[in-house]
């Protein structure tokens, strides 16, 4: 794994609003050169700082800057080095896809669109469809992947992939996951994926961004916040659990109770003293402990655990 | 302004059955105002009143639907893409927000314009060309041009501005329709309704660029001449150019300065 360093995007107490929904409550991150993942609830405020790095929204206060440039007054320039797949993908529908991607190709001012396009349709494997077939007659997971052509036309500094994999299958998935570390060995690339997939986005991450209720809770190289998680969350099979949950709230070295997928989903402060206090919990709420288990070291238990402490 | 882009987006907005639907209303509409030439002459109008008059009337019949066809395409360039992300991949390319404004809009400006000035030439030409009349036929179409063109530039900056401003393409296309019916219903209220200001009503942006024809063009007033002669026919043509550019202006320095893609 490449060692995180160059900073691509520094983004400092960003503060937007929608009416009376706050957005972004003083964010502040940065975007380092590698495979950046921003995680985060639905809410938590991704796309809102995905578009604003692109322009698309003025921040109400605060700073953002990607490559150096301001993201509102100087976006056209920032526009220039980036490649972008939303989540929510439209296109020139009455086009077939090699004549879209000639166009934005040209519109991002490559020499040799067609060259150019045909080389990120072989990427995505979508060459025989795009020749001959319009848009509008492309499946959900056709335009996604031409989303992704689009995104790496021209081999831009930076590509940022709002949800590039929510409508393919688990093969097109892990073919996307390929691709993009594929391009981070060979071309250097650098990505911000955000995403809700968490096993395939720790496939690829170096760096992690991770949000809730507009602003950046945790940041940091993968390896270094997994580290974190483990051995501090649990995950307790208990019949019944309600009152060994009542219990654990009023615990002094429990941070967190939760009843996720049958399972209790324990935050705590010192492992040691909770695996000690545990089973006369359990005993004092007339439980069965069925299984007691450490959570993953994955990301998937890092955002469990950062959103319940947040 | 970039060709390519501009053919990409002509071919959406006027994609099927735009261009026929479209082709057909004018068409219809300007064809049944035509006068055949037999029922003016025996009233003893010259040739050249009967040319201008009939410019005036297609023009005149021409303008709702106008109205309505610039307020739909508008509303479905700038609404419709927004609402659907395309509008949000435009943005995030390497394109000033000026030149993707200047694409939306003359996407639907100049063909509709195009369109409805083609239908008044094939009418004037195909009911008075002659081969002594032809060239009179012509200078007279030509002036429908750019009447046509700033009358059309208005109502789709009116409508561009509610786009831009509602975001939703039915909100937004009725919107426009019903701005453009009011801003039509005005000039047919009577001066019993509305007192002395009826007065002002030729100076209105739908009544305007009918007056700066027939007052190129001489015709005569059939009331009492009103206001609109104290106005030379060159002051009706600066009055359409300022009305074209009345809401274009502020659309524009929103959507290059303000507008935000937020959904």
């Amino acid at each position: 794994m490449t060692e995180i360093t160059e900073v691509l995007g520094e983004f400092e107490n960003l503060v937007k609003t929608f009416n009376t929904t706050h957005a972004l409550n003083g964010l502040s991150l940065r975007i380092y050169k590698g495979i950046n993942g921003l995680i985060g609830p639905n809410g938590a405020g991704k796309t809102t700082t995905i578009k604003l790095s692109l322009g698309l929204i003025k921040a109400d206060a605060g700073k953002a800057e990607v490559f150096g440039f301001d993201c509102w007054k100087e976006s056209l320039a920032i526009r220039q080095k980036i490649g972008v797949l939303y989540e929510k993908v439209a296109y020139y529908d009455h086009l077939t896809g090699l004549e879209h991607l000639k166009l934005m190709a040209k519109l991002k001012g490559i020499p040799d669109p067609k060259a150019e396009s045909k080389k990120v349709l072989k990427l995505v494997e979508l060459e025989e469809e795009a020749h001959t077939r319009k848009i509008k007659g492309y499946s959900a997971g056709m335009r996604q992947r031409l989303g992704l052509a689009h995104a790496l036309l021209g081999k831009p500094e930076l590509v940022i992939l709002d949800e590039p994999t929510s409508n393919l299958d688990p093969l097109g998935r892990a073919r996307v996951i390929e691709i993009i570390n594929t391009l981070k060995k060979e071309e250097e690339f650098s990505f911000l994926i955000s995403s809700h997939i968490l096993p395939e986005l720790q496939r690829v991450c170096e760096h992690v961004i991770l949000m809730n209720k507009g602003k950046a809770i945790r940041e940091g190289p993968l390896e270094q916040l997994l580290n974190e998680v483990a051995p501090q969350a649990f995950m307790i099979k208990v019949e019944p659990a309600e009152p060994l949950m009542k219990l654990l709230k009023a615990e002094a070295c429990v941070k967190d109770v939760r009843l996720d997928e049958g399972y209790v989903y324990v935050v705590v402060e010192d492992s040691k003293l909770f695996k000690k206090r545990l089973p006369a919990l359990a005993s004092q709420a007339e439980a069965s402990l069925e299984e007691v288990k450490v959570a993953g070291r994955d990301l998937e238990s890092l955002f469990r655990m950062a959103v319940s402490g947040d | 302004m970039d060709l390519a882009l501009l053919k990409a987006e002509i071919r959406k907005v006027w994609g099927r059955p735009t261009l026929e639907l479209a082709v057909g209303l004018v068409f219809f509409i300007s064809i049944a105002t035509v006068q055949p030439l037999f029922e003016i002459t025996t009233v003893g109008a010259d040739f050249y009143s009967v040319v201008t008059e009939t410019l005036v009337r297609i023009t005149s019949t021409q303008m709702l639907p106008l109205v309505i066809l610039s307020g739909i395409l508008v509303s479905l360039s700038f609404a419709r893409d927004y609402e659907q992300g395309l509008m949000q991949t435009l943005l995030s390319l390497p394109v000033s927000r000026t030149s993707i404004f200047a694409v939306k809009f003359v996407a639907v400006v100049l063909p509709l314009t195009l369109l409805s000035w083609g239908i008044t030439l094939f009418i004037m030409v195909m009911n008075y060309f002659t081969a002594a009349s032809g060239l009179l036929v012509l200078q007279v179409s030509f002036w429908a041009l750019p009447v046509i063109f700033f009358a059309v530039m208005f109502y789709a900056g009116l409508a561009s501005l509610i786009a831009l401003a509602l975001k939703k393409t039915i909100t937004s296309t009725l919107a426009t329709v019903l701005a453009g019916f009011f801003v039509w219903f005005i000039t047919t209220l009577t001066p019993e309704v509305l007192g002395p200001i009826a007065d002002y009503l030729v100076f209105t942006p739908y009544s305007a660029p009918l007056w700066a024809l027939k007052r190129l063009f001489g015709t005569r007033p059939l009331s009492e001449p009103g206001l609109e002669m104290n106005l030379p026919p060159w002051g009706f043509f600066i009055l359409i150019i300022f009305y074209a550019f009345v809401f274009l202006v502020p659309t524009y320095i929103y959507f290059t300065k303000k507008f935000e893609v937020k959904e």
